[in-house]
């Protein structure tokens, strides 16, 4: 009879590597032709769907702007109300991943900012919420001002001051 | 080289009306069909829980349960049923510190908003080639961090390894 000791646990600090199993691949890859044959028509579609989506979505830009305008109105009204903050907060945020991929890359950018503000920035003036809040109206609104992009990359640097001089702000973006 | 979606079961967890609708209309012409949609972590959790999805793409900022927390709950060897998932994290952050705390609590890879259809399955292909091992230490179980094996590195090793052979 042959004694097989048995396998040492990990130590602590130790580090254990383990194979990742391998059933996706065996089951959904398919090596049948190079990649770009077998994957453009695939993509080609789904890129056509993508399109109908955001035709489908063109109202959800000026729905989101509206959203954003309501959370900063309760906002203001109270700024020390974690909840409003949180309001605000979302409403940024969900513009910052909604406006570029509906070709908006501007209100993105200053959503973006906003959210980040809001985010790193617990003590970040009203002033600075309210010209972001300001810029992302007029950027929704007219899309060839030919001063947005100066405005918003204004409000980036101001956002990223702000940020910088905070301390002990909790990172939410 | 291609990826048979149909024989893949995929999680989308976003709670952008917009952003889920995008992501599930690319996995349907890409030829899923069991696509497994939720507008929240919490949800996205049940649904991890009870229909054991293949693969995972979470959006980071959610109500309730965020991205990072749903990961790490994935990756909990203790709970999960299926810690190795491959996790997709879908997000219009790419600030550094972020992806330093995805990689932290186990993600696989990002893909940065907007997202196209290329870059979408590129990504998810990717996931199903991957061939990083997993790293199980006291605080962390996910794919190695260390994305490559510099050749000319001479410096001390991190990490005592302990290789294990069975998959488990």
């Amino acid at each position: 009879m042959r004694i097989i000791p048995a396998k040492k646990p990990a130590a602590p600090g130790e580090a254990e590597f383990i194979p990742q199993p391998d059933d996706l691949k065996r089951r959904a890859l398919v090596v049948d032709g190079d990649y770009d044959q077998a994957a453009e028509p695939a993509i080609r579609r789904a890129q056509k769907a993508l399109e109908r989506v955001r035709e489908r979505s063109r109202d959800a830009l000026a729905e989101g702007g509206a959203r954003l305008a309501g959370a900063f109105a309760d906002f203001e009204r109270s700024p020390r109300s974690a909840g409003r903050r949180e309001r605000l907060f979302r409403a940024a945020h969900d513009l910052r991943g909604l406006a570029p991929d509906l070709g908006e890359e501007l209100a993105g950018r200053i959503a973006g900012s906003l959210a980040r503000l809001l985010g790193y920035c617990p003590a970040a003036s009203l002033a600075l919420i309210r010209a972001h809040v300001d810029a992302l109206r007029a950027s929704l609104r007219d899309r060839d001002d030919p001063l947005a992009d100066e405005v918003a990359a204004e409000l980036e640097r101001r956002s990223n001051d702000a940020i910088a001089g905070a301390s002990g702000g909790e990172a939410r973006s | 080289m291609r990826l048979e979606f149909d024989r893949l079961s995929i999680l989308v967890a976003e709670d952008n009306a917009h952003m889920r609708r995008a992501l599930v209309a690319m996995l349907e012409a890409f030829g899923a069909t069991a696509i497994l949609e939720a507008g929240d972590g919490e949800i996205a959790l049940e649904l991890f829980l009870e229909q054991k999805p293949d693969i995972a793409l979470l959006d980071w900022e959610m109500p309730g349960l965020d991205g990072l927390a749903l990961a790490r709950r994935m990756r909990d060897r203790t709970a999960s049923p299926n810690p190795f998932i491959p996790i997709l994290m879908v997000t219009a952050y790419a600030e550094k510190g972020r992806v330093v705390a995805a990689r932290d609590a186990g993600v696989s890879d990002f893909v940065a908003k907007p997202v196209t259809a290329k870059i979408l399955y590129d990504k998810i292909l990717g996931l199903v080639l991957e061939q990083r091992p997993f790293v199980a230490t006291k605080d962390y179980f996910g794919p190695d961090r260390r994305r490559s094996d510099p050749p000319l590195y001479r410096g001390p090793e991190r990490r005592k390894s302990r290789h294990r052979e069975d998959g488990r």
